[in-house]
């Protein structure tokens, strides 16, 4: 089958005529469609082939020649009819909503309506309020009109083709700056069938919906890369236009544009609050320490960064402090950002909320609505033949430059512009070499030890979901009891839930020996002791300090163990003892969404318990539904040492202990 | 069929202008009905006039039967009555063939049972029901008959007026000679698309009598608050259109009358607007009690009664009063059964809210 590049007027014309040539019954009518050959020109030629019976000009009277269409199409025939704008058929509104949806309804199915109302509509360049009007959602709202917005020439041709031949009303709102578009369409005669959506590019991590011109957008947007920086979170308020995120390629050299982008967003926060900034500047030294901080904490809202600014001034006159504030913040820059996984197949932020919604979870990343600062490909700059001459000379990336040209095309002036501000090297963006970076002693023990483990180690998961709801309850009445029996000044000691789950395992522990075993090659060595390790992310790494003896002492001691073995661990300050000879661990990973994981078994333990957070969940209970609080846990077991059965009550004693945690503090 | 080449009428140029307008002369009321003196009729004009009685004593009996069902709460919504103005109705229609095509109001019983729909799918269907001439899904002011090319009863005052030039489009179009007649009241002699309507069946020639029953009232709102003409016919003059004013007290004289028209639009003429005066002995609706005019006026109009005239005519002229009264039983018989039916169908299944959205 033969393919031919047409534009979407052609695509229009051809489906028209095609219909028209196939059956008498099709006419075309409208304001300037035949002599003037169409005011945007899609029914170029028309008049010359048909004659002035079947193209009609008529006098500007949408509601009569709406009517009229709707009057022929219950004598069986097809007219065409056109809107010269989609913004005019507003004085037939009537004609549309009450005559042509309803007939057939009204009639008892006895008068189908096929006619087609067609012309263009969206908005245009520089038209004013009352010629630049999506109107589709209206129509939309009216059952017996069916709308149509093709995208593309193709869709245009197909669609338009199959909506003059349906027996119903078609509202067909071709996109007013889309007619000189071009693509591909079949030389042979083709249908599109309505009501289905077309696919045009597979993703899996959510669905952009869109129809006539916003597919274009939605396809720029695709091929603009992947996010290489966010300028702002999630809840964000920023004004329109202010940028919010960097697109690129991969491992792309981005600094350029990101010192831009954040200059532009800086401009952007400050320009509706001039007063706000300019009362702050009187402190320079904390303006300064607070701006530093929100440059390489990007992520700090308007609202917090003026929360920070105040926190710093608090502690401001100690010049040490706010020195510990940068390199703190200098650190966090250096992590990987977990929350904002760049991802290659999430590429676009609209407006629409339901994706703006979405939980930050599953890899999904929810931006604010505003503006994603495109790198634009270089096919879809406007700039000057003289601006493109110059960048070509001097080998600059137009697609860099910020135009002030008409309609943002990049005039001359621009590129001058941006070599002033650019004095070195060309405006090409510089691909960031590779970096080797060499293994630190842990990041070599991390890598052998599970290495091993996972290689040696048969390892089965179990996984089950605990009611959350009562050790939550405990822990928030044990911590209001000890904040209400803290004297004053005395630092409040606080329980964590890890606290009350370590403790619960630890008394599971004693009931089921097993699973507090190692696999020794020739036999399998129950230990005496329960020492539970809890694993902590350090910089570089993770360790796994132990509570020894976790059964035998107290809750409170517990809890005051692991604070302090965990914030030692932080620190680099454990002894090695404190970190080898375990029996069990766990593994938490709660407070950062996760919901539920697999962890590797730390060699030579039988078992680890991998912990997920807090979720929400509806539960049917006495037949209705309610919502609780639920925690997940999966249990990962040496199969040498520990079988299914063996684990799994193991984990319901666990239960136990989670969903009647008094037993907790009674002991067991 | 295109566009006349060039108008050939054009209003002298004299560089002065005219000024014709006198408010002070415009009426302030209604027009009375003139008296006209009965006269006798014979031949083939004496047929047509008792056929056109019996026809005009269906709707007035129709009309009677359904007012006392909605007021027995056999049925609810809108209710338009005819009663008064059948001779307009009865009149026009008996001038176009049984192929022409009818478009209507919201006032459309009269025109419905003229052009020959069932009167027991049309009390069905005022009764709601499946067997109704729409299934249930129009009511009073929706009937329709792709059969008797009846282009449905149209609530939207005037909105039909553009749909009767589409309809006399497709005449043109397909090179027939049949011709359409698109009923309207005058209070929708005042909206856009009458206007349009107007001027493209002009502008194309298409063969469409406008038919403006004048009763005087929009609901309750006089002619003389709404109108800026005394006679809607006039407005024919600015879409350079065939023109008629006339009594529709007579439903010989209107038959004679209309006929004249449709057989010119049938010979390719072009259009006409015909204001015809009529009255409603009822309000507007079954919810309407019709305070806003006075009693003399309704007492002087009910005088001229068309039912009334042409049972008298009848009488002067001859025909046996056994003969008037048999056609009275037989259409009481008629309206017996079709009232029993209706009362006795089903009402559509909820399910038929959803049916005949789309069309297959």
């Amino acid at each position: 089958m033969g393919k031919t590049k047409i534009s979407y007027r052609e695509a229009i014309r051809r489906a028209i005529f095609e219909e028209m040539q196939r059956d008498k019954d099709v006419f075309l009518m409208g304001e300037e469609v035949g002599y003037y050959e169409g005011a945007y020109k899609a029914t170029q030629g028309l008049l010359k082939e048909f004659g002035e019976e079947r193209v009609v000009d008529t006098p500007i009277s949408e509601q009569g020649f709406a009517g009229v269409g709707i009057g022929a199409a219950m004598c069986g025939l097809r007219p065409i009819i056109e809107f010269m704008t989609w913004n005019f058929s507003l004085v037939a509104f009537d004609q549309l909503y009450n005559n042509a949806a309803k007939m057939f309804y009204m009639s008892g199915g006895q008068f189908p309506i096929p006619v087609t109302f067609r012309g263009p509509g969206g908005a245009g360049g520089m038209l004013a309020a009352q010629h630049s009007q999506a109107l589709e959602s209206l129509y939309l709202h009216c059952p017996g009109l069916k709308v149509v917005t093709p995208s593309t020439p193709h869709d245009a041709l197909g669609l338009l083709k199959t909506s003059i031949r349906d027996n119903n009303p078609v509202v067909f709102i071709e996109g007013e700056v889309l007619y000189n578009v071009t693509g591909e369409v079949p030389e042979e005669e083709f249908l599109i069938p309505l009501g289905q959506a077309d696919l045009k590019k597979e993703g899996k991590d959510f669905s952009i919906i869109c129809w006539s011109r916003g597919y274009h957008f939605a396809l720029e947007a695709l091929d603009s890369g992947i996010l290489l920086a966010t300028l702002a979170e999630e809840g964000d308020r920023l004004p329109v236009g202010a940028p919010m995120g960097v697109l690129g390629e991969m491992g792309e050299e981005i600094s350029d544009i990101l010192e831009k982008a954040k200059k532009d967003l800086e401009q952007a926060k400050n320009a509706p609050a001039e007063e706000d900034s300019s009362g702050k500047s009187q402190k320079t030294s904390e303006a300064e320490s607070s701006a530093s901080k929100s440059a390489s904490s990007p992520s700090s809202q308007s609202s917090e960064s003026a929360d920070s600014s105040e926190a710093t001034e608090s502690s401001g006159s100690s010049p040490a402090d706010s020195d510990a504030a940068k390199t703190s913040a200098a650190k966090k820059e250096s992590q990987p950002r977990s929350k904002l996984k760049p991802s290659a197949d999430v590429r676009i932020s609209s407006p629409e909320k339901p994706i703006l919604d979405a939980p930050a979870q599953n890899g999904l990343i929810a931006l604010p609505a505003h503006r994603i600062l495109f790198k634009k490909s270089k096919a879809n700059v406007r700039a000057t033949p003289l601006a493109r001459r110059i960048a070509k000379e001097k080998n600059l990336d137009l697609s860099l430059m910020e135009p002030t040209g008409r309609g943002g095309t990049i005039t001359e002036d621009d590129v001058n512009e941006f070599q002033k501000t650019r004095p070195t090297g060309g405006g090409n963006l510089q691909i960031k070499p590779d970096r080797k970076v060499e293994l630190s002693n842990m990041r070599k023990v991390i890598a052998s030890r599970l290495h091993d483990a996972k290689n040696n180690i048969p390892h089965f998961y179990l996984t089950v979901e605990f009611n959350a709801e009562s050790i939550l309850k405990l822990r928030k009445s044990l911590n209001d009891d000890l904040a209400a029996m803290a004297s004053e000044g005395q630092e409040v000691h606080k329980f964590s839930l890890n606290d009350l789950i370590t403790r619960a395992v630890a008394l599971s522990l004693q009931r089921h020996p097993v699973v507090n075993s190692s696999w020794r090659e020739d036999h399998v060595l129950e230990h005496g002791n329960i020492d539970i390790g809890i694993a902590v992310a350090i910089d570089g790494g993770l360790i796994t300090p132990y509570v020894r003896n976790a059964d035998q002492i107290s809750l409170m001691q517990l809890s005051r163990k692991a604070v302090d073995l965990v914030s030692r661990a932080r620190s680099r300050k454990l002894k090695p003892d404190e970190f080898t000879n375990g029996t069990f661990t766990i593994s938490n990973l709660g407070m950062f969404g996760i919901k539920e994981f697999s962890a590797i078994i730390n060699e030579p333990e039988a078992a680890l318990l991998a912990v997920g957070g807090i979720v929400d969940k509806p539960v049917v209970k006495d037949g209705s539904i309610i919502i609780e609080k639920t925690i997940t846990m999966t249990l990962s077991c040496d199969h040498r040492v520990v079988d299914g059965a063996e684990g799994a009550r193991f984990l319901q004693t666990l239960k136990g202990f989670i969903e009647n945690p008094y037993n907790l503090i009674v002991g067991s | 069929m295109t566009s006349r080449e060039c108008r050939k009428i054009r209003l002298p140029t004299t560089g002065q202008g005219v000024l014709l307008r006198n408010v002070k002369e415009r009426s302030h009321s209604i027009p009375l009905p003139e008296e006209i003196p009965i006269k006798k009729v014979q031949g083939n004009d004496r047929d047509l006039l008792l056929k056109m009685y019996g026809e005009m004593l269906m709707i007035r009996r129709f009309e009677e039967t359904a007012a006392k069902a909605y007021a027995q709460g056999k049925f609810g919504g809108f209710c338009h009555l005819y009663i008064g103005q059948e001779a307009v109705g009865v009149g026009a229609l008996n001038a176009l063939r049984e192929d022409d095509y009818v478009v209507s109001t919201y006032r459309d019983h009269g025109h419905a049972l003229q052009r020959g729909l069932d009167p027991a799918a049309l009390l069905a269907e005022l009764l709601g029901k499946k067997t109704g001439i729409v299934q249930g899904k129009g009511g009073s002011m929706h009937f329709f008959s792709k059969e008797k090319n009846f282009m449905g009863g149209h609530g939207i005052v005037g909105g039909h007026v553009a749909l009767a030039s589409g309809i006399g489009w497709s005449i043109r179009y397909r090179k027939k000679d049949n011709v359409c007649i698109c009923f309207f009241g005058e209070g929708a002699a005042n909206i856009g698309a009458f206007h349009e309507g107007l001027n493209l069946a002009s502008l194309w020639n298409l063969p469409v009598i406008f038919i403006c029953e004048n009763n005087h009232y929009s609901m309750g709102t006089p002619e003389y608050r709404s109108l800026s003409v005394a006679d809607v016919s006039i407005r024919a003059v600015a879409y350079d259109m065939a023109r008629d004013h006339f009594s529709g007290g007579d439903v010989l004289d209107v038959e004679q009358k209309v006929k004249k028209y449709v057989d010119a639009a049938r010979a390719g003429e072009g259009p006409a607007l015909l204001e015809i005066s009529t009255y409603r002995f009822r309000g507007h609706s079954m919810s309407d009690p019709a305070k806003y005019r006075t009693k003399d006026e309704v007492e002087t109009y009910k005088k001229m009664d068309p039912l009334r005239r042409a049972y008298d005519t009848l009488m002067e002229s001859g025909v046996p009063e056994k003969d008037l009264a048999r056609m009275e039983s037989e259409v009481s018989h008629t309206l017996e059964q079709a009232l029993e039916f209706a009362e006795k169908s089903e009402v559509p299944p909820p399910s038929d809210l959803y049916t005949d959205i789309y069309a297959p």
